[in-house]
């Protein structure tokens, strides 16, 4: 059997050696063809998991722990190897596309410029292929030269060169971190439709970072539900959004807006929502027992003696088993 | 005695930016932000306005706390239309009404201790208020937000997200407004504390009597807090009405190309767009 195509297995990252650790044993295994949500809010570490994948950690952290790309260990691996994966095999998505194009290059020239790095084609034919990828994300000619610049083009539209960017040398790994979040719901419905179909096309694995439940349920496959740098669920996103066995994933769910049941008496005060109370804790002071004890409405005596680790909830033979880290998971499912 | 108006009343509001000229002798282009909104919001209540960016609700938002003045159309606040007031008039008029912004970052100034941003406000519109009673003002607003007292002492950098947005608030309720208008007040904040901020408006507008013109691209945030909701698109209102009623049953194709492209956990993997454009009416 050959190596997964991204294998975490206890990937951890820490502030200086033997530092404040940021991220905490994560597992997961994503091979082609799958999409994976990583869900969390601010400071869960879904945004540094990303960067430690593409190997743009900054200097002073420190990763332990295996984080392999078909095989080869990526902390191992020199700069010089890392480069020739980034933008070939492993490709990225930001939030912003207004600052993560180049501002004075064309969009032509950026989408061009991987795929004469990386596969060493002329400027003709890789000019050629941006045409064709600038069509294919919606941007056709001659409305939408390859000689645009990015702040001729609308929000939306800067991202879509951004996925035509993404796609230009056929990666195996898409990783999209919050790709719509500062887009309109319509724009952002067509993009994440569009990230959907190149996935689709291509055969590669997409994983999707974002805060928005409703995104993560409408595009993966899978998810994995991040807090205080660990991973508190996981499992197939059916069966995570049937029964939401983590209390953080149920609380993170019931205070979304989402969840709000506007019914009401006459005269009788608006439904609250289920805010949960507390603050994500600083890395610094995350306590040695679960993470989450502090602000859980479950919490019983044990919680605040034993670190939970991801355990199964299903009896097993399920492609991707049902996992949350906590030592009295929830059994009542939430779907309305 | 006069009759009840409405809190605040917006009547036909144009605003319009005139662009610059595409040649040396061309009429200068024209940008209608605002193209004859009209609204109603009662005491007591909360009005959503929805729409994506560039709409004109922010425009709308910025007409009506008197910081943009529109070529046609009135606002008034309690029958009292601001842009026929002197500037002492509108001072006086602006205590009824505040303004919470998106950004707690932006919208606080770094420099100034948590004392100093509430007492602006009073500082500016009522001068004449007493020591004494600055003082309990600021304990008054700080206790309504749920912050402690000794916060008064303290900087913006040293607070969260979510903490920032408590002192935003706090800010607004310092004149003890009637109104307060709320731009994405929320839109910054992370799900957990965003429900945490949402609940303590709606707490205070059932302690304080509170009315909210609420705006958002955040169909879900709008649907939570407000009375009635009006979806504004091209500078235009297309659909108003009670929120649960527009919510459950759309009128217009906008409204629901709105509330179908809107990502919803249990629809399962779907393609948006399309599912959208075929929404049921």
């Amino acid at each position: 059997m050959s190596a997964p195509l991204l294998e975490l297995d206890g990937l951890t990252v820490a502030l200086g050696t033997g530092g404040v650790e940021l991220l905490s044993g994560l597992s997961l295994v994503l091979e082609r063809g799958e999409r994976l949500g990583l869900v969390g809010e601010s400071g869960s570490g879904k945004s540094l998991t990303a960067l430690a994948i593409m190997g743009l950690l900054p200097e002073q952290m420190r990763v332990s722990g295996g984080l392999r790309f078909a095989g080869d260990d990526l902390p191992a691996l020199p700069e010089e190897r890392m480069r020739r994966l980034r933008g070939r095999r492993i490709a990225m998505i930001f939030q912003e596309p207004m600052t993560a194009l180049n501002p004075v290059m064309s969009i032509g020239a950026q989408i061009a410029e991987g795929r004469r790095l990386h596969l060493g084609e002329s400027r003709a034919e890789a000019e050629a292929v941006a045409r064709r990828l600038l069509d294919r994300v919606g941007l056709p000619g001659p409305r939408f030269d390859l000689g645009l610049y990015p702040h001729q083009l609308s929000g939306g539209q800067r991202q879509r060169v951004m996925i035509a960017m993404a796609a230009a040398c056929g990666p195996d790994l898409l990783i999209a971190d919050e790709p719509t979040t500062a887009l309109d719901v319509t724009v952002q419905a067509q993009i994440l439709d569009l990230l959907d179909e190149i996935v689709e096309e291509t055969g590669a694995a997409l994983l999707l970072i974002t805060h928005d439940l409703g995104v993560v349920s409408e595009t993966a496959d899978r998810i994995a539900v991040m807090y205080a740098g660990r991973i508190v669920e996981t499992g197939a996103t059916e069966e995570v959004f049937a029964r939401m066995a983590h209390p953080y994933s149920q609380g993170l769910f019931a205070a979304s807006p989402y969840g709000l049941d506007l019914r009401r008496a006459p005269g009788g005060p608006r439904p609250r929502l289920k805010a949960i109370p507390g603050m994500v804790p600083d890395p610094a002071r995350r306590p040695a027992h679960c993470v989450f004890a502090e602000r859980c409405g479950f919490v019983q005596p044990d919680c605040l003696r034993i670190s939970p680790r991801l355990a199964p909830l299903d009896s097993g033979g399920a492609r991707w088993p049902h996992l949350a880290a906590c030592l009295h998971p929830r059994a009542g499912g939430l779907a309305p | 005695m006069r009759t009840a108006a409405p809190l605040l009343e917006v009547r036909d509001l144009v605003r319009e930016y005139p662009l610059p000229r595409p040649s040396l002798f061309a009429p200068r282009p024209v940008l209608r932000a605002v193209q004859g909104v009209s609204l109603t919001l009662p005491a007591g209540s909360s009005l959503g306005i929805v729409g994506e960016s560039g709409c004109g609700k922010s425009t709308l938002a910025r007409c009506v706390m008197g910081l943009e003045r529109p070529q046609e159309g009135q606002v008034l606040i309690d029958g009292e239309d601001i842009y026929a007031l002197s500037r002492a008039g509108l001072r006086r008029a602006r205590v009824k009404f505040q303004a919470v912004f998106q950004d707690p970052y932006g919208s606080l100034d770094p420099r100034h201790d948590v004392r100093r941003i509430l007492l602006e406000p009073l500082a500016s519109l009522q001068p004449e208020t007493s020591r004494a009673e600055r003082e309990s003002r600021i304990l008054e607003a700080l206790e309504a937000v749920g912050l402690p007292s000794a916060a008064a002492g303290r900087y913006p950098h040293e607070f969260s997200g979510g903490q920032r947005q408590r002192i935003a608030i706090a800010r607004a309720l310092i004149t003890r407004p009637a109104l307060i208008v709320a731009d994405e007040p929320v839109s910054a904040l992370d799900v957990s504390i965003q429900a945490q901020a949402l609940n303590l408006m709606m707490d205070l507008q059932e302690r304080l009597g509170l009315s909210y013109l609420f705006i958002s691209h955040d169909l879900g945030v709008v649907r939570a807090i407000t009375d009635r909701v009006a979806v504004m698109q091209a500078g235009k209102i297309v659909e108003e009405g009670p929120t649960q009623e527009v919510f459950a049953h759309p009128r217009h194709a906008y409204t629901r190309r709105l509330i179908g492209s809107a990502p919803k956990p249990f629809s399962g993997r779907r393609r948006r767009a399309r599912a959208a454009q075929e929404a049921p009416a």
